[in-house]
């Protein structure tokens, strides 16, 4: 017992010694009062710029080196954009060499299809030759088998009273009719002798009528080929008209190859009537007898006229024809004065040498002569506007544009304290009516 | 009523009965004749502004719609810059505002105007001078104005300057009347206007140059 006794004593001695003492802690409390003090009664500025600009100096640094981080960035982007750019382009152009091999292809195509279309236009053309040849051996060969059933001998006289038509049954009246109107001109007699033997008519005229069906269809035929290739040679459609119209057989052409030749003779009528009136209209010109002078005495501006040519005149209907002058369409008026200028009548302007001047461009003096000069009606009247400020400026905008005023003398808005006084001239024989409802309009846009 | 691109110089305007209207189009503007209790009333809108005007008329007559050409001497300001060396000159067209006037047509006797409807762009003035003349601003069409409805009267011009120095008018002087005025290509033109200058003033001259005092028919 006694030991342990000694031990804790030793041990409370040891933990005694070694825990701090309460004096070496109020000193330290103390001096951190004083320096909190301290740090309380500095003054800011004497914090001082410097110190403050130290304290951030490491800052600054980090900013420095963020920024330069950030510009390194920038450029990098930029460079990407570029690379950027040029792979686009690297990638672009294949597609671009793409569309050019199109475009080369295409052309290919389109020289290929001209090529067939004017292979095509030849094969027409040859089998247009072809049909036409056969067409007018055809014709000749029946011309010829017709002369042949001329030259036999006929059974009864009582043919010859026969009528064509007869011999074009009903189903080929159409086709027989035109042929016969053709050859009435010069083969009216054989075909007359075709139909006037009763021993041949039957076998001969069913022949003649089978030719004629075959010519007609196919002269039908050729007309729809070539209406169809007409868009691409109008002209040598138009010529392969006229050449059949005049040079085929008047035989196996029905009524379309004289309707063509109709058409195209029209149009030749037409250009030659415009060809002939603009000839006429050139010829009249100097022909035409020119407009009446104004007398001498009529106005004084008759020697100033001496440059212009009546006859140009504008493009106004009824006065484009060159012959017509502005006399045709000048009204005369019933009792026009005579404008004589006047002596007594004040100077118009002051002969001005700068004709820019606005006073220079007067009136004639004949004008100022016979307008009335009395000064117009003026109007004047006071207002007790609720704005004086604003009531000038609203009067006289609408002054300015109302038509009946005039803008000369000008209209005046003064005010006078409360008051604004309105003056302006009104045109002359305006109404009293317009020019109360006038006035009564502008004291109610102030009112 | 459709606005019509043509126009004429006389319109119709007949009398509307008892609660009905009648109602004309020209151009922009519209006219509107209606029968009131007690008469009949009239209004006349271009669009931005409208006037109203009460009419007494006896059922014995007819109204027509006249476009009648300004009462006074014109001065035409071009809206481009006119400059004309010597001895040149400038041909065109320019386009001149008609004043729609109603007109009452009674029996056999002359019409008397009832109503002149001065258009707003057609500007009054006077001087001790020159008296009354009305402005108005043009282009200087180098063809003929499309026609479009409008209450304006097409004046082809030739302007020839004979001075000695280049010419810039600020206006084109001109004078029209009634009988000057007529109906062409669905339009209303007068026969051309010459203007000579001759270093002072303008001189009109050829057949259209009188000036007429006629005035209105």
């Amino acid at each position: 017992m006694g030991c342990v006794r000694r031990g804790l004593l030793a041990a409370l001695v040891a933990v005694a010694a070694c825990s701090p003492s309460s004096s070496e802690l109020g000193e330290v409390a103390a001096e951190l009062r004083a320096l909190r003090l301290q740090a309380r009664s500095a003054s800011p500025p004497d914090a001082g710029a410097p110190q403050v600009a130290e304290a951030l100096s490491p800052l600054r640094t980090a900013l420095d080196g963020l920024l330069a981080t950030q510009r390194d960035l920038q450029a990098q982007q930029v460079e990407l954009a570029r690379e950027m750019h040029r792979w686009t382009q690297l990638a672009a152009q294949p597609a671009n060499a793409a569309r050019s091999e199109e475009g080369l292809a295409l052309a290919k195509r389109l020289q290929e299809l001209e090529q067939k279309m004017a292979q095509q236009e030849t094969r027409h053309r040859e089998v247009e030759t072809l049909l036409r040849g056969a067409l007018d051996r055809t014709s000749e060969r029946l011309e010829s088998f017709l002369l042949q059933l001329q030259s036999l001998p006929r059974p009864t006289p009582a043919g010859d009273n026969a009528s064509p038509a007869s011999l074009a049954t009903p189903p080929a009246a159409g086709a027989s009719e035109p042929k016969q109107g053709t050859v009435d001109t010069g083969s009216g007699a054989r075909a007359g002798g075709a139909g006037s033997r009763p021993g041949l008519s039957a076998p001969v005229g069913w022949w003649i009528l089978l030719l004629g069906s075959v010519l007609v269809g196919g002269h039908l035929c050729v007309r729809a080929w070539r209406g169809r290739g007409a868009h691409a040679v109008p002209g040598r459609d138009a010529a392969g008209d006229a050449q059949q119209a005049h040079g085929a057989a008047p035989q196996a052409v029905p009524a379309p190859a004289p309707q063509s030749a109709e058409e195209i003779w029209a149009a030749a009528a037409l250009l030659g009537e415009a060809v002939d009136r603009l000839r006429r209209g050139k010829d009249a010109v100097p022909n035409a007898p020119r407009p009446p002078r104004q007398p001498p005495g009529d106005l004084d501006f008759a020697g100033l006229d001496a440059g212009l040519d009546d006859r140009d005149l504008f493009v106004v209907e009824g006065l484009d024809d060159p012959g017509v002058t502005a006399d045709a369409v000048e009204p005369v008026p019933a009792a026009r004065p005579v404008l004589v200028p006047t002596p007594e009548a004040p100077p118009v302007a002051p002969a001005a040498a700068a004709p820019t001047s606005r006073e220079a461009v007067a009136m004639p003096r004949m004008v100022a002569s016979v307008l009335p000069r009395r000064a117009p009606a003026q109007l004047s009247f006071r207002l007790r506007p609720r704005d004086p400020a604003h009531a000038c400026s609203a009067l006289l905008k609408i002054l300015r544009e109302d038509p009946r005023v005039l803008q000369r003398p000008e209209p005046r808005v003064q005010g006078t304290g409360p008051e604004v006084v309105c003056q302006f001239a009104v045109l002359p024989g305006l109404p009293a009516g317009e020019c109360s409802v006038l006035e009564q309009r502008l004291r109610d846009s102030v009112g | 009523m459709e606005a019509s691109p043509s126009i004429s110089l006389r319109m119709p305007l007949p009398l509307p009965s008892r609660g009905q209207s009648t109602r004309v189009r020209v151009g922009t503007s519209e006219l509107v004749l209606e029968s009131v209790r007690g008469g009949y009333s009239l209004l006349w809108s271009d669009g931005r502004s409208a006037r109203r005007y009460s009419l007494g008329l006896p059922d014995d007559g007819a109204m027509e719609l006249r476009f009648c050409a300004p009462k006074f001497p014109l001065r035409v300001v071009p809206r481009d810059v006119l400059a004309l060396v010597p001895r040149a000159r400038l041909s065109g067209y320019l386009q001149v505002p008609l004043v729609p006037t109603l007109r009452w047509l009674a029996g056999e006797g002359p019409g008397m105007d009832v109503i002149e409807l001065a258009p707003n762009d057609l500007q009054a003035e006077w001087d001790e001078i020159q008296g009354p003349w009305q402005r108005c601003a043009s282009s200087l069409h180098v063809r003929f104005p499309m026609r479009s409805g409008e209450a304006k009267v097409v004046v082809p011009v030739h302007v020839k300057n004979l001075g000695r120095d280049v010419l810039s008018p600020p206006f084109l002087p001109l004078h029209l009347t009634d009988g000057d005025l007529r109906e062409k290509r669905d339009s209303i033109v007068v026969s051309p206007r010459r203007l000579v200058w001759n270093g002072e003033s303008f001189a009109p001259t050829g057949p259209a140059a009188g000036y007429s005092a006629a005035g209105r028919a």
